[in-house]
């Protein structure tokens, strides 16, 4: 029922992207003094346009070696409960991501720690369209509370159609 | 139908202008918080985001056949962060739409008529339809979560600009709302590690081992199990939870926990967390007129049709 097929990747088609991310401007939002109970500054992000697929056909998922979409890096656009043969073995290894996925069905991601369910697995998610630029800058990221960086080892698409958002675990 | 659908847009046209408030960007501490949007009201919320998407990429050019209804699930499942604790809703639902059958997950996958029109289409045409919805990665923004993590997307395509046109502005709510999850996974991830929690869990423990279910807590319990399983193991796994939850004692101390530590974190994103809250709740009148337009366009529509 579950399709694997692995999206083969062209390594020659590595991307040299320069990660435009803009310095951590406080971009406040008309905020006004008020110390500690200034929203958290939204800044300018990276630009990601170099990266979307370009045979035309996008839709992928996208895990990269280093921050901010650099070095080796695989894509997906199915399941793949096993990273370990993919992209010359992309098993605990990303640490930015990027769900180019299409909206609707099946559009967001969860990503998974270890293969077996019986031993240490958990999970985080992505939502389609959302970027995480940098997992080694979070601790904490897995539902269980463990590190997220260099420890994913496969994914899954599924529907968020109740988007319990006081319940990360619901969904996810 | 082309006279409904104009018809709705016009009536659309009507409603965005008197959209919410404008967000208040600070919040003095002692202010106290808005309520959380309920379930229900974020369903409408999300149903009237895809409503809106839906008309923005049909302005792309992009006629989109209509997506399956969302199943719903016949009854709202009890709060389940840390532990399931309603045995009761347990025997009769396991844990919900959160774990379905290999069957369910089949039919849901093989009615797909958005997906099967993406993928009718050229390479070329669909990357255009891609970059149309979610914006190709170009004019991003982010914020860096409570976790410590940069999350970002971008602030074109029809997805983006949805949330803009529904809560006001998309900026502010793109920070205010990934901030204001933020907060609930990081004080999740806390309360877990609570050494409080973590003394519970042992008999928790103790209890599920009991009926056969090794695992040393709930989300050990749950990943074991999957998304996918038959009714009756779900079922099993459930209410073994929920049982153990109650009579170990976990349940009761989960909830003190998670209220601590949820506390604690939302002080300290305090004007994140009101301007989500405040936000979703502005937005909610425009969203169920929306989700209303749209229904009665539909059924117009098909009564249309049936004739």
């Amino acid at each position: 029922m579950k399709q694997h097929l692995r999206s083969v990747l062209t390594t020659a088609a590595v991307i040299g992207l320069v990660a435009t991310a803009g310095p951590a401007l406080a971009a406040s939002d008309s905020a006004a003094p008020a110390p500690a109970a200034a929203p958290t500054p939204v800044r300018p992000g990276a630009d990601l346009s170099a990266l979307a697929a370009a045979d035309g056909a996008d839709g992928y998922l996208y895990a990269y070696d280093l921050p901010n979409f650099e070095g080796a890096w695989c894509r997906w656009d199915r399941d793949d409960e096993w990273w370990g043969n993919d992209c010359g073995n992309f098993n605990d290894r990303a640490t930015s991501l990027w769900n180019n996925g299409f909206p609707g069905l099946f559009s967001e991601v969860s990503l998974r720690r270890d293969v077996s369910p019986s031993t240490n697995q958990s999970r985080f998610c992505i939502e389609a369209g959302n970027y995480y630029a940098d997992l080694s800058l979070g601790y904490e990221r897995f539902l269980d509370g463990g590190w997220a960086d260099n420890a994913i080892s496969g994914h899954v698409w599924f529907t968020d159609d109740a988007d319990y958002i006081h319940d990360p675990h619901y969904a996810c | 139908m082309r006279r409904c659908a104009v018809l709705s847009l016009l009536l659309f046209a009507t409603l965005t202008g008197c959209g919410p408030g404008e967000p208040v960007a600070r919040v003095a501490p002692e202010t106290k918080l808005p309520r959380e949007a309920t379930n229900e009201e974020l369903a409408a919320l999300g149903r009237a985001e895809d409503i809106l998407e839906r008309r923005c990429m049909a302005d792309a050019g992009f006629d989109l056949p209509p997506a399956p209804e969302p199943v719903r699930t016949d009854s709202q499942p009890p709060p389940m962060a840390l532990v399931l604790a309603d045995p009761v809703w347990a025997r009769e639902h396991g844990y919900g739409s959160r774990v379905r059958t290999p069957q369910e997950i089949a039919r849901l996958r093989a009615n797909d008529p958005v997906g099967d029109h993406l993928r009718s289409l050229t390479p070329e045409r669909r990357a255009e339809a891609l970059r149309a919805w979610q914006g190709g990665g170009v004019d991003t923004i982010e914020v860096t979560l409570p976790s410590g993590m940069t999350t970002g997307r971008s602030t074109r395509g029809c997805t983006s600009q949805a949330r803009g046109e529904l809560y006001g502005d998309f900026r502010t709510w793109f920070g205010a709302d990934a901030v204001d999850r933020g907060v609930t996974s990081l004080a999740m991830s806390q309360a877990q590690a609570d050494p409080v929690y973590a003394k519970k869990l042992r008999s928790w423990s103790d209890c599920v081992a009991r009926r056969g279910l090794s695992y040393e807590s709930p989300q050990q319990l749950r990943d074991a199990l999957g998304d996918s399983a038959p009714l009756a193991k779900e079922t099993e796994y459930a209410e073994a939870e929920a049982d153990c939850a109650v009579r170990s004692g976990l349940a009761t101390v989960a909830r003190d926990v998670e209220e601590r530590h949820l506390t604690k974190v939302r002080e300290r994103y305090l004007a994140d967390v009101t301007n989500a809250r405040r936000m979703r709740l502005a937005a909610l009148p425009k969203a169920r007129q929306i989700v209303r337009d749209e229904d009665m366009s539909r059924f117009n529509t098909q009564k249309r049709g049936t004739r």
